[in-house]
């Protein structure tokens, strides 16, 4: 999507994609007010592209708006990333199935390739080198899309793409790093993969999304005070 | 008139956008169509750069194609677009069917049953042979099915229901699909089940009210009417 939304290159879909990057890594903090003079300084754009911009995001769940208060970027909340985590396995899991069934050699080299990108940045990660965080979430997002990138539902993958947005704001915003765990169910989701065994993978998945949420309550990353 | 304006938020800045929005899935806008902006700037009281930021915000959507510079077309319908749009339909609301008869409150049973009662008097009308208010029926329709949901529990849930639910509408508008006779007695099952808690029932009816529906919107394919460009 992003290099489509690159090439029809309105000024709104360049500031789009901006200000999303900006909520998703955190730049723009959850919760913080958005004022449109300021925004329109800041992103260098005409009030009326914002005004469709903001539209967007708040359609996407990024931004909330309310009539008294205006824009902001969405609150984080324990149910909220509940609810985007279980969006995520739902689809997820759904979607292995026709992926598992349909993908042929490319497909599998897909998934090899990816998961060899992202153990070699999770075993930088495990050594402590924490400069690569950025490059690491990217690679976890392009091996969990390579797992489900024959399912063949385009439309199934535009609305996965949105819910891992906002999953992947939260794993940014909580430096969610899981460890050893996380890696042993990668290699064990792309064995999954390579001997198409659909019902290990779902389990194997199930867990891995669900981890993220028991990992943030665990560890008191989002104060329960501040949930809805 | 579906999902967003229901769930609220989507109607920010959104004039021009949700009526481009609503003309395209009410299949005012044809599949294919070219959409001029100089044209466009007739139809629609806005200006050109509202209008581009209308349709690259639908084009995000999924409802218009951009053509790089040259301008944009209403997204084209296929049979397969139809078949993965329904799948999609079916996993989630079977999903949001099963939690919300599981948690459902006393006050979600009479919001199902004024919302049936609703959808019931429309489809009485459309067997009568009066036809002049499909929009309103569609609006019904919604609403029912997004009422034996509402007790899911998830705000994303809906959300994503509802754009789905929305494409699959216009499918069905292209299509001039609509079958009253036959929705009608699905529509009754479908309130009894959620009445008796029946999670299988309902969703055994949701399947099969959904791949009648495909079937038939398939069968009309050759009225999809796209407008080559």
């Amino acid at each position: 999507m992003d290099a489509a939304m690159q090439i029809t290159g309105s000024p709104g879909d360049a500031t789009h994609q901006r200000l999303r990057d900006d909520i998703i890594f955190g730049r723009l903090p959850p919760g913080q007010k958005l004022r449109l003079e300021r925004l329109r300084d800041d992103y260098a754009v005409s009030v009326t592209t914002l005004r469709e911009v903001l539209g967007r995001l708040v359609a996407e769940g990024l931004i909330l708006f309310e009539a008294q208060k205006g824009f902001e970027v969405a609150p984080i909340s324990v149910s909220d990333l509940r609810e985007i985590s279980d969006m995520r396995a739902l689809l997820e899991c759904h979607a292995i199935g026709p992926s598992f069934a349909a993908g042929d050699l490319e497909w599998e080299a897909g998934v090899v390739a990816a998961h060899h990108k992202l153990a070699r940045m999770e075993a930088r990660m495990l050594a402590g080198d924490r400069s690569i965080t950025a490059t690491w979430k990217r690679y976890d997002r392009e091996f969990h899309l390579a797992l489900i990138a024959a399912c063949g539902s385009a439309e199934l993958l535009a609305v996965h793409q949105r819910i891992f947005d906002r999953f992947q704001r939260y794993q940014v915003l909580l430096v969610m790093f899981r460890g050893e765990g996380a890696t042993r169910e990668h290699d064990a989701l792309r064995e999954a993969a390579l001997t198409r065994d659909t019902e290990t993978a779902r389990s194997i998945l199930r867990r891995h999304i669900g981890a993220c949420i028991d990992y943030t309550v665990a560890h008191g990353l989002i104060p329960t005070a501040e949930a809805p | 008139m579906t999902g967003p304006q229901t769930v609220g938020p989507q109607t920010v800045g959104a004039g021009i956008y949700q009526r481009l929005r609503q003309d395209i899935i009410m299949g005012r806008l044809r599949p294919g169509q070219r959409l001029r902006l100089d044209q466009m700037k007739l139809d629609y009281p806005a200006g050109a750069s509202t209008l581009r930021e209308a349709l690259s915000r639908l084009a995000a959507d999924g409802f218009v194609l951009a053509e790089g510079q040259r301008g944009f077309q209403v997204a084209p319908v296929s049979p397969d677009g139809l078949r993965e749009i329904a799948d999609l339909r079916l996993l989630i609301e079977e999903a949001a069917l099963r939690l919300s008869f599981a948690n459902g409150t006393l006050d979600w049973e009479v919001a199902v049953i004024a919302a049936h009662h609703r959808l019931d008097a429309h489809e009485e009308q459309l067997e009568d042979g009066v036809t002049d208010q499909i929009a309103e029926w569609r609006l019904a329709d919604w609403r029912f099915h997004q009422a034996l949901i509402s007790a899911c529990g998830s705000a994303v849930m809906m959300q994503t229901h509802a754009e789905v639910f929305d494409k699959y509408l216009r499918y069905q508008m292209v299509a001039l699909a609509f079958r009253p006779a036959a929705s009608r007695p699905e529509h009754q099952a479908l309130k009894d089940a959620a009445i008796a808690r029946d999670a299988d029932a309902a969703v055994a009816l949701l399947r099969h009210h959904l791949s009648a529906g495909v079937a038939q919107a398939l069968a009309l394919a050759g009225s999809w009417a796209e407008v080559t460009p």
